[in-house]
């Protein structure tokens, strides 16, 4: 009979090796095609990066472009960035699109790109040094200051509100959270309660809301920097029994915010439309890479979705 | 004096209450005090496995992982298989089981540092989990499932109870059955144990289990109140177990300390960051703010412990002292 210890390790060691074979199932090589780019997205815990993703491929697949698309583990980790670079020089890459998990962090990346020749496009998110042939995005701030301008004007510019912000720190946050603040000044009748962070995740924008719902009775708009924490907002209101009184934007129309829109759970969000950033950085990449000239900044349009518009978004 | 010890912790968390209700007049309303214990309860159901888990000398690292894979399997069992609610809570508490199944005999039958191995499986099972959902986010459950998380009993909040009658069943068996004893006796001496007729193995294997089915447990309870599963769920939920641990006074040496004590640990914590909130501490500083405080508590813990020369909170100099 075998010793009991090693029928616990032969069938951990099975478990491992099914699980490393359907990581490598789903991690396919480079296929031949015209030209080879990797594309580094910040995390994958949040759908935005997967319609990014699904913006990248289509456009690979549409220039004939093998694209490699790849995201930390560890969410919004810049070091793990930083090696996918330097793996993608390594193999001798034509190009590489990285949206920067930390504005500075990424710069040595970057310049280890430039010195091998090989051209860096950043979507989304801007990289503070370096040579960057094409930055494509929505002005964050801007289309914070759309949100927040929609909902005031729907409150009747008076009213309480509450902020919840992005993670410490980060810039898209910052930036966001800048556009919020432009509006509110506008309207002298708008009262911020509470500005606080939920750090972009949806169980803290819950935790959050359910605590600051104990200190204030009456909360008319709630404004978060992603849908996420509007998200949990929606939950924690919900289960007090306060959501028809409160209204709620998000931002970044991920699937579950439109449901949300169009059940009447949530007021808004702003779609930066993450999978056109996508696109149209590997595009900007792909002229590069044929020698035709390209903007240094790429803007893309990002709609407020409310209930009147949400039908066409929601998939 | 040495007896008050015991209540050390309590006295922590009386104090606690009474500064901060004295700075927010929110803090002791019947509503706000059912919030605490409501979002203590997952913390909570965590800790209790940690605790059992570090009075056998051992820790477990993976149990926010093992909460997003069992939560993440669940939910896809539910949503997009379509299966019967009751098979996917089981399913969910098997993974649960399975991974601290691994995690337990590869303490045990191998040797591997428990360290070593729990923090490996976090990465397995975080990884897993990923790979399952592919960056989705599972969203919208049924009314009868989300009772679990947001449901009443009797004007108590599910959770709440969940996480009572949890607490319940560990200090029962930790008092009242030989199992208890023997986790105690495993963490105290391991060698002596065995000698004295303890399957010192079959008690760390079974420990490592029901830490992980109450990762699993608390996952069910997590995504039901979130109405989500998504795989990153839960990444500061080992050191944040772990604090609530050390707060209650269990020492990282083992063999000693008790769930009772998690659940004020766990309650402190909670209450910290509620305060927070309620008193509009910037976001910036509010990490910072619970770091610091956490730090105090436990040193709190450590020093009332050497000043009645108790076996240590950090077993450091354990074996430079002779013991």
């Amino acid at each position: 009979m075998i010793p009991r210890y090693k029928m616990v390790t032969v069938l951990v060691a099975v478990f491992m090796i099914v699980g490393l074979s359907f990581s490598f199932a789903t991690d396919p090589a480079f296929a031949a095609g015209k030209y080879k780019m990797i594309f580094i997205v910040k995390s994958l815990d949040n759908p935005f990066w997967d319609r990014m993703r699904s913006g990248a491929e289509k456009a690979a697949k549409d220039l004939d472009i093998d694209l490699k698309t790849l995201a930390p583990i560890k969410p919004y980790n810049v070091e793990e960035q930083l090696r996918f670079m330097e793996d993608g020089i390594t193999q001798k890459v034509d190009a590489i699109c990285v949206v920067p998990a930390d504005s500075k962090g990424i710069v040595p990346g970057i310049k280890k790109a430039n010195k091998a020749g090989i051209p860096v496009v950043t979507p989304n998110s801007r990289a503070y040094g370096g040579k960057v042939a094409t930055w494509t995005g929505a002005q964050n701030r801007d289309v914070g200051y759309d949100i927040a301008s929609y909902a005031l004007k729907v409150l009747g510019g008076k009213g309480n509100v509450i902020i919840l912000e992005g993670t410490p720190g980060n810039q898209t946050a910052i930036d966001r959270k800048k556009g919020f603040d432009d509006a509110i000044a506008e309207h002298p009748g708008i009262k911020v309660l509470a500005s606080q962070t939920a750090k972009y995740s949806r169980v803290e924008g819950m935790r959050v809301m359910e605590n600051l719902a104990q200190r204030f009775p009456k909360i008319d708009l709630v404004i978060a920097t992603n849908d996420e924490m509007a998200l949990g907002a929606v939950e924690a209101l919900d289960a007090a029994g306060r959501l028809k009184e409160t209204k709620i934007t998000g931002f970044d129309a991920n699937n579950d915010a439109l449901k949300s829109i169009s059940e009447g759970k949530m007021l808004a969000t702003g779609d930066q439309r993450p999978d056109a950033q996508g696109y149209w950085g590997v595009v900007a990449a792909y002229c590069y890479l044929e020698g035709m000239p390209v903007p240094k900044d790429l803007f893309l349009p990002a709609p407020v979705i409310d209930a009147s518009n949400v039908k066409q978004h929601l998939k | 004096m040495k007896f008050l010890i015991p209540y050390s912790r309590f006295l922590i968390l009386l104090v606690l209450c009474a500064l901060i209700s004295f700075l927010s007049p929110h803090f002791l309303q019947t509503s706000n005090l059912i919030n605490i214990l409501r979002q203590a309860a997952i913390l909570n159901i965590l800790g209790v496995g940690m605790t059992i888990v570090i009075i056998t000398g051992g820790i477990d690292l993976s149990n926010g992982a093992v909460l997003a894979l069992s939560s993440c399997t669940a939910a896809i069992l539910l949503k997009d298989v379509g299966l019967p609610m009751p098979v996917a809570i089981i399913a969910a508490l098997l993974i649960g089981s399975c991974c601290g199944l691994i995690n337990g005999a590869m303490v045990s039958k191998v040797a591997i540092p428990p360290f070593v191995i729990t923090y490996a499986m976090m990465f397995f099972t975080r990884g897993l989990a990923f790979l399952l959902l592919q960056g989705k986010i599972i969203y919208g459950f049924t009314p009868e499932f989300r009772f679990i998380g947001t449901g009443y009993i009797w004007g108590v909040p599910m959770p709440i109870i969940m996480s009572a009658v949890v607490t319940f069943i560990f200090i029962f068996i930790q008092k009242y059955t030989p199992f208890g004893s023997e986790i105690y006796a495993v963490g105290a001496d391991e060698e002596a144990s065995m000698l004295s007729g303890i399957r010192t193995k079959s008690v760390v294997i079974r420990v490592y289990i029901l830490s992980g089915i109450l990762s699993a447990l608390a996952g069910i309870v997590y995504m039901a109140r979130l109405n989500a599963s998504e795989p990153v769920i839960g990444e500061a939920f080992p050191l944040d177990a772990i604090a609530a641990v050390l707060i209650g006074g269990t020492p990282l040496s083992g063999g000693e300390g008790g769930v009772g004590g998690t659940v004020i640990g766990a309650l402190v914590i909670t209450i910290i960051i509620n305060a927070m909130n309620l008193l509009g501490i910037s976001s910036l500083l509010q990490t910072f703010v619970l770091g610091a405080l956490i730090i105090i508590m436990i040193s709190v813990q450590s020093h009332s412990r050497r000043l009645f020369s108790l076996p240590q909170i950090f077993p450091v100099n354990r074996k430079a002292a002779g013991s």
